[in-house]
């Protein structure tokens, strides 16, 4: 399902059905053709081109801001377990800090304050993955820093930043990896709904959030409007999901043995 | 040569409960290519004082005295400057093998890390000479063997694998913190020989702990007996089990089954448990467990003293505990 998501994105790349921002009045409220696959909107614009550009644009907003929250929060993570005491408490009571509020709220009180567009919602949903990744990395680090194989290395003359590298991160990168898959479909979802406030993606590039707040104000004169982003969101998030899944089932030895 | 001596080692560690003394003033020293067991129950604290050594206490700790090796005090030393010295002039090896190798890098790897971090050496000339330790601690097809990942080696051979990273660099002390422990006994004497015969070919000095007087007493030249984080008994092993004086030390003798033994007759034990290390009983920490014990133990802590040439013992009632014999006293 993924890799259907990501054939649509690069497919729309150079091609679509038809023209994602071209507006044709005339042609407006079309139902499924052979030149128009799943109809036109209110604007005449073709229905499935949008979706798949869209598809770009979820993509590279949930690439970007997974990257950031990735990069920030795994380095933060691994320091806070390298050095503990004072570092340690600081980074974590900082993510708890903003844990406490829920993701997309902090999401539009970022967007609010930089104001609205697909930069900043990138920003935004990457700043809220920071704490995410510090935290599981964190905890995980923290395992393994516990297990006798690191005393050992200790013992054979390692420094902190050597072990964390060579023993740390090779075995937490697994956890990390599924976590990145699943705060992906997350991403996708919270530039959808961001975009649905209008404060994400803003027009003319299509985004299915804003697709979805379009079609709202007309679900009963098309209700299929609605429903086809509705569907992208769906399928990319469930996709992501079962990517998460099958991943960790492959990357866990202790899982993939019990069967 | 003096390679290690230690004076007045105190390790404190903060619990939840309370400030835990792990070991409390400590001395001895150890002779370049001399061989010291350090044997008591668990919680004693021979792993703390090993881990002292090495300067790999946990953070919340404090470690009071002077630990001397090569007449360089390792308690000023800077982190730094001790991982400069670990795995390259000290070397430990571990109770637990097969936890002790990391899961996700191949045995190969893992050698070669402290050739390729202390001796700067070229990939190449560190595959080679991680091949040739392989192949001393008894590995077979150690070139083989480079590839594999630690979960397709057995125990024992995990264990000789961290004994070949223990060694790699050449250091003059291995302390080897219970390295039987976890391995069936024929593989124990196997290990314990390949320790002995390595030790001696390398001329390095050696530090095995053990809670096994056996273990100790077959492959040290120096005992010393811990009890409740202090020594309470140490001596040449030649003669140690002649001399063999404190209650304690007694009893740990006693509690060990003997060849020939009756299926009837019970393993003798030292009734009680180690002291609580946050609240230490005032006077010797034997007190409550001792045949012997009078109010004087109670109250003052009994030195070390010198029994005959090199064998100490730290007890109130010399004489008495001497003349008796092991049964007697924990009849």
């Amino acid at each position: 399902m993924t890799g259907f998501l990501l054939v649509c994105a690069a497919v729309s790349l150079f091609w679509t059905p038809g023209s994602a921002y071209d507006i044709s009045i005339a042609n407006r409220f079309l139902p499924s053709s052979g030149t128009h696959w799943l109809g036109t909107d209110q604007f005449g614009r073709d229905i499935i081109s949008m979706l798949m550009t869209g598809t770009q644009n979820s993509i590279a907003v949930a690439v970007v801001a997974v990257s950031i929250g990735l990069v920030a929060g795994v380095n933060l993570g691994l320091l806070a377990a390298a050095k503990r005491g004072w570092t340690e408490e600081i980074i974590m009571r900082l993510s708890d800090f903003s844990f406490a509020f829920p993701a997309i709220l902090s999401a539009i009180m970022i967007t609010a304050i930089l104001g609205p567009g697909g930069v900043n919602s990138i920003l935004a949903i990457g700043l809220y993955n920071i704490p995410v990744f510090a935290r599981l990395t964190r905890g995980t680090a923290n395992a393994i820093w516990a297990r006798e194989f690191v005393m050992a290395s200790r013992a054979a003359g390692k420094g902190r930043f050597r072990i964390t590298f060579e023993h740390i991160l090779p075995n937490i990168l697994s956890i990390i990896i599924v976590q990145a898959t699943i705060l992906f479909a997350i991403a996708i979802l919270a530039e959808a709904a961001l975009s649905y406030l209008g404060l994400g993606t803003q027009p003319p590039h299509p985004s299915w959030g804003r697709m979805l707040n379009e079609a709202q104000a007309l679900m009963f004169l098309d209700p299929m409007q609605a429903i086809y982003p509705g569907l992208a969101i769906a399928t990319a998030v469930f996709g992501l999901n079962l990517l998460g899944d099958g991943l960790r089932d492959v990357l866990d030895p202790r899982l993939s043995r019990k069967r | 040569m003096t390679l290690l001596n230690v004076t007045d080692l105190s390790v404190t560690l903060s619990t939840a409960d309370g400030a835990a003394r792990a070991v409390r003033d400590l001395n001895f020293s150890l002779e370049k290519g001399q061989t010291l067991g350090i044997v008591g129950e668990s919680g004693c604290g021979k792993s703390m004082t090993a881990l002292a050594l090495m300067g790999l206490l946990p953070e919340k700790s404090k470690t009071d005295g002077t630990i001397k090796f090569n007449n360089e005090d390792l308690l000023q030393k800077s982190e730094a400057e001790m991982c400069n010295l670990r795995g390259n002039r000290m070397a430990m090896i571990f109770q637990e093998p097969m936890t002790s190798l990391n899961p996700v890098h191949t045995v190969g790897r893992q050698v070669m890390e402290p050739l390729r971090l202390h001796k700067n050496m070229s990939k190449a000339d560190a595959v080679a000479e991680a091949i040739k330790l392989l192949d001393r601690v008894g590995i077979p097809n150690a070139s083989e063997r480079l590839g594999n990942y630690p979960h397709q080696l057995s125990g024992g051979q995990r264990q000789r694998v961290m004994i070949a990273l223990a060694l790699s660099c050449a250091p003059d002390i291995l302390i080897a913190d219970e390295p039987t422990t976890a391995l069936d006994v024929t593989i124990q004497d196997q290990i314990l020989e390949l320790i002995q015969s390595l030790v001696r070919e390398e001329g390095m000095s050696l530090i095995l702990i053990s809670h096994d007087l056996g273990v100790i007493s077959e492959n040290t030249e120096r005992i010393m007996v811990m009890y409740g984080g202090a020594a309470v008994e140490t001596g040449p092993t030649e003669t140690f089990f002649d001399a063999l004086t404190h209650p304690y030390s007694q009893g740990l003798f006693a509690a060990m089954p003997k060849l020939g033994m009756g299926r009837t007759s019970r393993l003798m034990t030292i009734p009680g448990v180690v002291p609580d290390l946050i609240n230490l009983p005032t006077g010797c920490t034997f007190t409550d467990r001792c045949p012997l014990a009078t109010a004087e133990c109670a109250k003052t802590t009994p030195p070390l003293r010198q029994l005959t040439a090199g064998h100490q013992v730290a007890c109130h009632h010399l004489e008495e505990a001497r003349e008796k014999r092991p049964e007697e006293l924990f009849a």
